[in-house]
């Protein structure tokens, strides 16, 4: 006895409706014969028989749905089960009204003892996952051999040439990612708001003080510099949210995203509000160098307080960057490019880059993450580094 | 005479003592099994084996404690088989109806009717063909064992080669329940040797002195190499079959009128009345012996039982084959 | 390599170890006069004076004669005549030799061999035919031989010669006259290691003595058909070497078992069952047993062959099982 379940055809099918039966009760069906027609939301597809045997019973009819995995038909793969199995419908007298209710159990179900297959055979199936109802035993009374299985684990690989792929074991770290991104994004309410900033002033003193200093100073580090100064006027952004309580932070600890081999990590300037331009450059310095060697310890990427992650290096404008919670923002970085600028005075070339502050709404609200941007703005116009 | 009666005194009390003391330790429930008592036919196995080299052999019965006693046998490694310790005889493999000590000559008590016969024959053949040497053995078996296939065919075997072989039947009227005159076409089991072309001779089975003498004629006809005798001892089984049994196949009377025959009581008599045994002297003896079996059982209490894993030793030399 | 007969290659492993050891004494029936019925005393007659011995047809004696030896020192070869009188002596067999060295706590060693004819001959009938040994595996205490070649009984000989347990060697009357080659090199023969007599890779035949030359024959004619069986010997069955027969298991994934005995709990059902225990999973179909049908032998030529299994039946069932 075979039982035809409603196939799944794509991802998120749940359900399909019978079209048609292209085979009648007690009509005999070969292996690979169309038995029926399916459709689901977009497609109508035809069933083909997996088995030799006999449609016994038809148990969803034409124009009614059932859901994926419930069978929809009986096949019987010998004369007597056909018979067996058709005596057995004529018995109860189905009433509508009876056919409402859900069957609760499936007494049709084959159990593993009750398939003829050797013990090797069995064996081999359970190890491979092979469902022995759809294998055709050719063993002494049709019982299903070691050789049947494996002829039909070769015919299936034929069938299915699954796509070339190998399995990467996930790193402690990449897990952390996965699990700390999930839960941002399970938790938060994101919101992301952009803005496109004049940055030609900032990137001039930035030049002015790379040129002047001894310390290697990056772009980022006067990020970092310039965005804990603008936390410290909007105190509400540089914060903790668990759900229930907001904590505001004085000073700021700032997570900067960095990309490694391994995955993304942000290290922490801590207090990076009281510290110097230089300062925040030799950290940042030290960190990568930790990073890089794989020497940084766990203090040195807990605490964070905000976060800036910085794509500009790999062209990248807008983008949407994920909240690292219990954070409450995050603001994102783009690429610095020439764009012309069009004023009275004619065309001129101004040095920009877009924002993308993302905030989490359930504690911070469109305006405010506004004006913060705005402020910014302002900020790089008269960049006080 | 070349034997000292006080041995045979000796031994005779040891053996009452140690099954009347084996029947109570069975009754108070700290034998398992069962215990055939040789009560009453104490005579027989002293009397004959008085007559045996520690290298003779013998086979024995289910009623054996006293063939072993006779022989020799060590009363604490038999009071321990009794009780199923592994310091026994056989580990507590055999109990009491199988009490075995190969080193003494001692080739099985048998839990089989007539079972010990082909095996006496057989160590015959051994003393004849292989080790051409004049040991004896003695075969011990009851009136019941006087029926069976092995008699007849363990006589005819041993006549035929000469063996070695005295075929002692204790015919203590009883084969379990049966009365033997009931069950045995001759009255004298000793009859039968005419038929295997070998002396027979019955005794008077509770007479120890009457035993030693038959025995000691045919033990030296054997080991001179004129093969086999059947001596038949008339004798009577004072207790019942088995320790417990209902005895409804005889009357107290009858018994009681045996007991008055008893074979120790009569050789004491006559000891006292020639003056070779004294009131002290007996009481001697048997404080001597009481003590001996009393040790015995200290001994097989004190023993441990076999381990589990016990079980599955023993069998075969090498100790393979016991699963597959 | 010089080709002796089965007869040949048991009588030559005895005379090798008489020669050697002088304990060793054989005796039956009808062997010392014309050399045993089959011949396998041909070869020693007149060597060994008193030591090769006629008895009287006494078979309780015959085999419990052989207790009493072994514990008396020698190294008895007791001839069973045909496998189908065991039955008269059967007591002495299973009782004492069986049991003897156990009962005892294995106080001593117990070299006992019986040996002889069993299986079919032509037209012999129910009364000297019978295959038995699936008994003797039954019941613990005997080590069963069983071999199928003459190269296999003169190795297995020599080594039960020098065994310190009771073994009982079944040869088939059929097997005596063939030939096979044999060393003239001293060689033992280990208890307990299966001989694979034909390597294959298809389907696994289990079988001993006359039915290992019906099986070599059927996978023969399989051959031919493209199907590879393998043939295993197991030419003891106490003990018998499950590790050869597991391994070969997993291997075919199919067993046959074929033997001259009952089919209904013949030995082949304990291979069968212990396949099932310990090699279930790798099983691809039932097992297969071939065995006599379920009644005496019957005396007529075709009913004869009606009743006892032949190459025909392990080739049937090799098609069954691989459907073919």
């Amino acid at each position: 006895m075979y039982e035809l379940l409603m196939p799944k055809f794509g991802l998120t099918m749940e359900e399909g409706k019978v079209e048609r039966w292209l085979k009648k009760e007690g009509e005999e069906v070969k292996r690979g014969d169309a038995i029926v027609e399916i459709s689901s939301e977009k497609i109508t597809n035809t069933v083909e028989s997996p088995v030799d045997g006999i449609l016994a019973r038809i148990l969803v009819k034409e124009g009614e749905t059932a859901k994926v995995g419930t069978p929809i038909a009986i096949i019987a793969l010998s004369k007597e089960e056909y018979e067996r199995i058709a005596t057995k419908v004529e018995a109860p007298q189905i009433t509508p009204e009876e056919k409402e209710a859900p069957k609760e159990e499936k007494p049709l179900e084959i159990r593993e003892e009750e398939i003829n297959a050797s013990p090797l055979a069995k064996k081999i199936a359970r190890e491979r996952g092979i469902d022995l109802r759809l294998v055709k035993g050719t063993g002494e009374g049709g019982r299903i051999t070691k050789e049947d299985v494996l002829r039909y684990i070769e015919s299936m690989e034929k069938k299915v040439e699954a796509p070339a792929f190998k399995e990467i074991p996930l790193t402690t770290i990449r897990r952390t990612i996965a699990e700390r991104l999930s839960k941002s994004s399970h938790t938060t309410v994101p919101v992301t708001e952009t803005m496109e900033i004049d940055v030609s002033e900032l990137m001039k003193a930035f030049k002015r003080i790379r040129e002047s200093s001894s310390v290697k100073i990056s772009l980022t580090a006067v990020f970092v510099k310039l965005i804990s100064n603008l936390l410290s006027e909007f105190p509400n952004f540089n914060a903790h949210f668990d759900g229930e309580k907001i904590k505001v932070f004085e000073n700021v600890n700032m997570g900067v995203a960095f990309d490694t081999p391994d995955g993304l990590l942000v290290p922490v300037i801590k207090n990076a509000n009281k510290k110097s331009l230089e300062e925040i450059a030799k950290e940042l310095l030290e960190i990568a160098e930790k990073v890089e060697s794989r020497k940084y310890t766990l203090d040195d990427i807990t605490g964070s307080t905000f976060t800036i992650t910085n794509l500009g290096m790999l062209d990248v404008d807008i983008f949407t960057p994920v909240i690292n919670p219990p954070e409450v923002a995050i603001l994102g970085i783009g690429r610095a490019r020439k764009v012309p600028e069009i004023t009275q005075e004619g065309i001129s070339f101004k040095d920009k880059i877009w924002f993308s502050l993302t905030f989490d709404h359930r504690v911070i609200d469109g305006a405010p993450a506004a004006r913060f941007l705005k402020r910014l703005a302002e900020l790089c116009r008269e960049p006080k580094l | 005479m070349g034997v000292n009666l006080l041995d045979l005194y000796e031994t005779m009390v040891r053996i009452r003592l140690f099954d009347t003391k084996a029947e109570e330790l069975f009754l108070q429930g700290k034998i398992p099994g069962f215990i055939h008592s040789y009560v009453g036919e104490e005579a027989v196995a002293t009397g004959v084996s008085a007559n045996l080299r520690p290298d003779d052999y013998i086979t024995s019965t289910h009623r054996g404690h006293g063939h072993m006693i006779a022989k020799g046998a060590d009363l604490k490694l038999m009071m321990a088989e009794l009780y199923g310790k592994k310091t026994g005889y056989c580990k507590g493999k055999g109990g009491s109806m199988h009490i075995m000590d190969f080193s003494l000559g001692v080739l099985g008590a048998n839990g089989v009717v007539g079972g010990g016969i082909p095996i006496a024959v057989g160590a015959g053949m051994a003393i004849k063909l292989v080790r051409k040497s004049d040991q004896v053995v003695v075969c011990y078996f009851g009136d019941g064992a006087s029926n069976r296939g092995t008699f007849h065919e363990g006589l005819n075997w041993a006549s035929i080669y000469k063996l070695p072989v005295i075929f002692v039947c204790e015919n203590n009227m009883y084969a379990s329940t049966a009365y033997m005159p009931e069950t045995t076409s001759v009255l004298d089991i000793s009859a039968r040797a005419v038929g295997y072309n070998m002396p027979g001779i019955s005794v008077d089975g509770n007479d120890v002195l009457a035993v030693y003498e038959a025995a000691k004629e045919a033990i030296e006809r054997a080991r001179r190499g004129e093969g086999p005798t059947l001596i038949e001892a008339k004798t009577y089984r004072l207790k019942g079959h088995f320790v417990g049994d209902p005895e409804l196949y005889r009357t107290k009377d009858e018994v009681k009128r045996f007991w008055e025959k008893e074979p120790i009581g009569r050789f004491e008599k006559k000891l006292f009345e020639e003056g070779i045994l004294t009131e002290g002297k007996k009481r001697e003896i048997w404080e001597k012996v009481e003590k001996e079996i009393e040790e015995a059982i200290r001994f097989a209490e004190e023993s441990d039982f076999p381990p589990p894993e016990d079980a599955l030793t023993d069998l075969f030399v090498d100790d393979r084959g016991y699963d597959y | 390599m010089r080709e002796i007969t089965f007869a040949e290659a048991i009588c030559e492993a005895l005379l090798e170890e008489m020669e050697r050891d002088s304990t060793i004494f054989t005796y039956g029936e009808d062997i010392a006069k014309q050399g045993g019925i089959f011949g396998t005393y041909k070869c020693i007659l007149g060597k060994f004076k008193d030591r090769i011995i006629d008895t009287p047809i006494s078979e309780e004696v015959i085999y419990g004669s052989a207790v009493g030896a072994a514990l008396a020192g020698a190294r008895p070869v007791v001839e069973f005549h045909f496998a189908d009188f065991i039955f008269t002596g059967m007591c002495s067999v299973v009782n004492q030799i069986m049991k003897i060295r156990y009962m005892s706590g294995g106080q001593k060693k117990l070299p006992i061999i019986l040996r002889g004819p069993d299986g079919i001959a032509r037209a012999a009938a129910a009364h000297h035919s019978q295959s038995i040994e699936t008994i003797f595996m039954h019941v613990p205490g005997i080590k069963v031989v069983i071999p199928s070649t003459p190269y296999d009984a003169k190795g297995l000989m020599k080594t039960a010669l020098r065994s310190d347990d009771p073994v009982i060697f079944f040869e088939h009357k059929r097997l005596y006259k063939t030939k096979g080659p044999v060393p003239e090199e001293e060689y033992f023969i280990p208890f307990g290691k299966a001989d694979v007599k034909k390597e294959g890779k298809d389907i696994t035949i289990i079988a001993t003595s006359r039915m290992v030359l019906e099986s070599l024959e059927a996978a023969k004619e399989l051959e031919n058909e493209g199907i590879s069986a393998e043939v295993i010997d197991l030419r003891t069955l106490v003990p018998w070497d499950k590790e050869t027969v597991i391994n070969s298991v997993k291997k075919t994934h199919k067993v046959i078992i074929a033997h001259e005995t009952w089919r209904r709990a013949g030995w082949g059902a304990e291979i069968a069952a212990t396949i099932y225990e310990e090699a279930f999973e790798y099983l691809d179909a039932p097992i297969k047993r071939i065995g006599a049908r379920n009644v005496p032998h019957p005396f007529s030529p075709p009913l004869e062959d009606a009743v006892i299994p032949h190459k025909e039946d392990v080739i049937k069932a090799a098609k069954e099982i691989l459907s073919l």
